[in-house]
């Protein structure tokens, strides 16, 4: 298996090319394939074409950990994801987010700059 | 009386000789009639095969393997070849369309998947909809989803086309990817999430494609047996 990844590439512009990066926080977990979210802990997945799903864990009890998450948030917002709370086995309808919530244990992380009519 | 045309088809509108997938032929006592064998016979006016032999009050004839029914009109006499279904046969397919469902399933199951890629995102899709969903998900190969405005959209992973439908008839097919090589689960749960929160995004982000022709199913008859069965005899 490949050693995991900690950036998350999106496209500067609309189906550019040229690449920003983002970087995983090291306080943060990326989950290997069968790896499972534990207790307590709360997930960004993001969908990216070289993972297809890069999951990103984070405490929801740790204060720095949430703190790492809402600018780590911030910051996929600003370049072009758009966020999308989703609740656990699909028991809630996804809701796009305005802002971070510590709450929201899964958010999925849609790249907007990467969507176009076909 | 019905008549097989089926086996009365060209692809020439002026020469008979031309005809294709005709195994037995049909004749005239005119060499220009146009008339005998119904719709087809508007497009060809040529002569016909002569391939029997003329008998003595002038009708053509004709030779094939088996040929069973003569319908007689005021001048002349024509014939067609014998794969007319018999009475049972017919009351048999009747009875076969009837007890079939009158749904076109048009439905691909989800495959296996080998790239990890792909695996994954099929686990983020199972945490988005849900068990139930993503288990129809995997049996039909598409999901259906109501947005606010009331639209359902039926959505497919990869590449293919968003279907719109409203009150169960398609109003359009939408064509909305990601680009950059993601793997198909992903486009559909872009498209999904979209959808839902933003649906005049997806809307205004989509090329339309329009309608495609309708698949017309035919009705089987929905008269009683007894009635059928008495009128095939009839004709028979």
């Amino acid at each position: 298996m490949t050693a995991v990844e900690n950036v998350i590439e999106v496209p500067l512009i609309q189906n550019s090319f040229v690449k920003e990066t983002i970087t995983i926080s090291d306080k943060f977990k990326v989950l290997k394939d069968k790896e499972k979210i534990s207790k307590g802990q709360h997930c960004f997945r993001f969908l990216t074409p070289k993972d297809g799903d890069k999951r990103v864990v984070w405490d929801s009890r740790d204060m720095n950990q949430i703190q790492e998450a809402k600018n780590m948030f911030d910051e996929c917002v600003a370049k072009g994801f758009v966020p999308y709370r989703v609740g656990r086995d699909g028991k809630k309808t996804p809701e796009v987010m305005d802002e971070f919530d510590p709450d929201a244990c899964e958010v999925v992380f849609l790249p907007i700059r990467q969507i176009c009519g076909g | 009386m019905s008549f097989a045309y089926t086996n009365f088809c060209t692809t020439s509108t002026t020469n008979c000789n031309s005809w294709s997938e005709v195994s037995t032929w049909g004749a005239c006592s005119t060499t220009t009639d146009t008339s005998a064998f119904g719709p087809f016979n508007n497009t060809c006016v040529n002569t016909w095969q002569l391939v029997g032999g003329a008998t003595s009050n002038g009708n053509y004839y004709f030779t094939g393997p088996v040929l069973q029914h003569i319908a007689v009109s005021s001048s002349y006499n024509y014939c067609w070849d014998s794969q007319k279904k018999t009475v049972n046969e017919q009351i048999k397919e009747i009875l076969r369309k009837r007890i079939a469902s009158d749904v076109i399933v048009n439905c691909k199951p989800l495959g296996h998947a080998e790239d990890m890629r792909e695996i994954r995102a099929r686990e983020t899709l199972r945490n988005v909809i849900g068990e139930d969903k993503f288990r129809d998900f995997a049996r039909r190969g598409s999901i259906s989803v109501r947005a606010k405005s009331g639209l359902v959209y039926q959505i497919f992973p990869g590449s293919g086309f968003t279907k719109v439908y409203n009150n169960g008839k398609m109003m359009d097919r939408l064509c909305v990817v990601l680009t950059g090589g993601f793997p198909p689960t992903d486009s559909l749960i872009m498209r999904y999430l979209l959808i839902l929160n933003n649906e005049q995004q997806f809307n205004s982000l989509a090329i339309k494609h329009g309608l495609t022709k309708p698949v017309v199913v035919e009705k089987p008859d929905q008269r009683p047996l007894v009635e059928i069965f008495k009128s095939l005899k009839k004709v028979a």
